[in-house]
């Protein structure tokens, strides 16, 4: 699977979104995303793509678009 | 009363906004509520609901309703539309405060703006309402942002007795400065609120998130020395390595609102003593103001996975068969004695209008023993209701809420952060539509729900749904 199919999938399924409302806009605070869905979309983005998130990644994981960001510090690229 | 800021230094600062900069002293506390109280005060006592978040402008308007000798129904402003609406029905609140705009949904409510631009909503026709109880302050639910109508009255004496006893054992003096990191609609949240300003302490209002960089920034930018959270923040805190977080002006920090377990107990414990700060495991109930008991942090060590001995001016007593167990070790149920105790529970306006019926005496539904010191510690409920995230989920309502919807048996058992269903449903796989279902009605994240459907609900001898036999099978 494409690296940013499976970053949707992860936000998708954590935040009980449809992959297709899923763009760089999509902010912490939007939807469902709330401090309790940030838990289960690190757990979920760091399953899919076999990694552990640095506390200072998941704090600052605040949008799609910043997601992408961080996860290129892991060799993960968009 | 600590909503007269009596002897306090009127120049210093009482609120600092997180969003706004600003700064809000005492005394401009004072006159900004009496600008507020000038629109709602008339010759009866009123019931105003606010629906609010952390600024400072939520936190002067709940002080101006206090102030005007008002009744107020603090509510979560993210709170859903149906719900405000249904609450709005059912107690038919004089005037409304919303920090948010509210929807044009009020047909029997007027919008006004006062000085400040805050809109407020007075409701057009008030003669047939019924009057409030003299001694009626605040309203608050047990619930957050999901379900139920049933409030918890508290008094004045209950808010000040609350305030003072926390003040006391967390020695709170005017130098504190708390971060707003719960909801100030959440008994939790208010009770920070309530025992700073006793005391005369600085309150950061912020609305920002513990796992974002903005709350920690905003944190230590402006050098805050406490925040409080429930178990789910401190599972959060310690997934970000929360030992390893530089807070130089951090002093100490205070968990309730469930059962934290006895790892994550040890783990703060051990970084607040290398820290240099204080670590408190409490305990409370929504009916009790707050807080009920708390562990003196010097006796932490050795009382891990007790909820501690009960707060100045309170009593606990562990009673089996209407009889005080003075045993220790022995189980029975908690029950707490203090001037904290609410005046009752409303599940419509004419409730408003009655007196205590509690009379200080709180019946907690937990069962718990105390040790030889007269430590306390649950052991488990005598009603069926689990915490998610802070919040009472009550397993029988949840059962008949799916009962009723789909027409087959359900049985819900859990813990503290899981909610499992079991439905029996005649062969047809309904389990994702019951989840949605559950999701929507109750606003939970559906990681912390499992639902399967089932041949058969495993029942006891007499015929009851067997949830000992299911929780064992966890």
């Amino acid at each position: 699977m494409e690296n940013l199919e499976k970053l949707k999938k992860a936000f998708s399924e954590s935040l009980e979104i449809p992959p297709e409302d899923i763009n760089d806009a999509l902010s912490y605070g939007n939807k469902s995303w709330d401090s309790v869905a940030h838990l289960a979309l690190v757990a979920s983005v760091e399953t899919e793509f076999d990694i552990m998130l640095a506390s200072d990644d998941v704090i600052d994981m605040s949008s799609f678009l910043k997601a992408k960001e961080i996860l290129g510090k892991y060799g993960i690229s968009f | 009363m600590f909503w007269d800021f009596g002897n306090i230094d009127q120049n210093s600062t009482a609120l600092i906004d997180d969003s706004t900069g600003e700064e809000t002293s005492y005394g401009r506390l004072k006159s900004k509520c009496d600008k507020i109280s000038g629109n709602i005060i008339s010759d009866s006592k009123r019931l105003l609901f606010s629906f609010c978040d952390n600024s400072a402008q939520s936190i002067i308007t709940y002080l101006a309703a206090l102030r005007s000798g008002n009744a107020v129904f603090l509510a979560n402003t993210r709170m859903d539309s149906d719900l405000k609406k249904s609450l709005i029905e059912i107690y038919k609140p004089e005037i409304i405060f919303s920090i948010d705009e509210l929807p044009d949904i009020l047909p029997e409510y007027s919008r006004h703006n006062d000085d400040d631009d805050f809109a407020f909503y007075l409701r057009k026709e008030n003669h047939e309402l019924v009057r409030l109880h003299p001694d009626l302050s605040v309203l608050l639910s047990t619930s957050g942002t999901t379900g139920s109508p049933k409030l918890v009255k508290l008094s004045y004496q209950n808010i000040q007795a609350n305030a003072e006893s926390i003040a006391e054992y967390l020695n709170i003096a005017n130098d504190e400065k708390p971060i707003t990191s719960l909801p100030m609609s959440y008994s939790f949240g208010l009770s920070v609120i309530n025992s700073h300003l006793l005391m005369g302490a600085k309150i950061l209002c912020s609305n920002k998130s513990m796992v974002m960089r903005e709350f920690w920034n905003t944190f230590s930018q402006h050098n805050c020395t406490s925040f409080s959270g429930v178990p789910y923040n401190y599972q959060m805190l310690k997934r970000l390595k929360f030992d390893k977080m530089n807070l130089p002006s951090l002093r100490s920090m205070t968990q309730a609102g469930g059962r934290l377990s006895e790892e994550f107990i040890k783990y703060f414990y051990d970084t607040a003593v290398s820290k240099g700060i204080k670590f408190f495991v409490m305990y409370g109930q929504t009916e009790a103001t707050a807080r009920i008991s708390y562990v003196p942090f010097e006796r932490l060590s050795d009382k891990i996975g007790s909820i501690g001995i009960p707060i100045p001016n309170g009593e606990i007593k562990i009673i089996s068969d209407k009889e005080e167990v003075t045993t220790p070790t022995v189980q029975g149920e908690l029950v707490y004695y203090g001037k904290n105790v609410m005046m009752g529970y409303a599940e419509n306006r004419l409730d408003l209008s009655l007196g205590n019926e509690m009379k200080g005496i709180l019946h907690t539904g937990d069962l718990a023993f105390k040790d030889s010191e007269g430590f306390c510690y649950i052991t488990g409920r005598m009603k069926r209701f689990i915490k998610l995230f802070g919040l009472r989920v009550n397993l029988d309502d949840v059962e008949k809420m799916l009962e009723n919807r789909f027409n087959c048996a359900a049985a819900c058992y859990g813990t503290d952060d899981s909610l499992k269903v079991l439905l029996h449903s005649n062969g047809i796989d309904i389990s994702e539509t019951a989840k949605r279902t559950i999701i929507e009605t109750y606003k939970l994240h559906h990681s912390v729900i499992s639902v399967k459907c089932v041949d058969s609900i495993p029942v006891t001898s007499s015929g009851k749904k067997d949830y000992r036999l299911l929780q064992e099978k966890e």
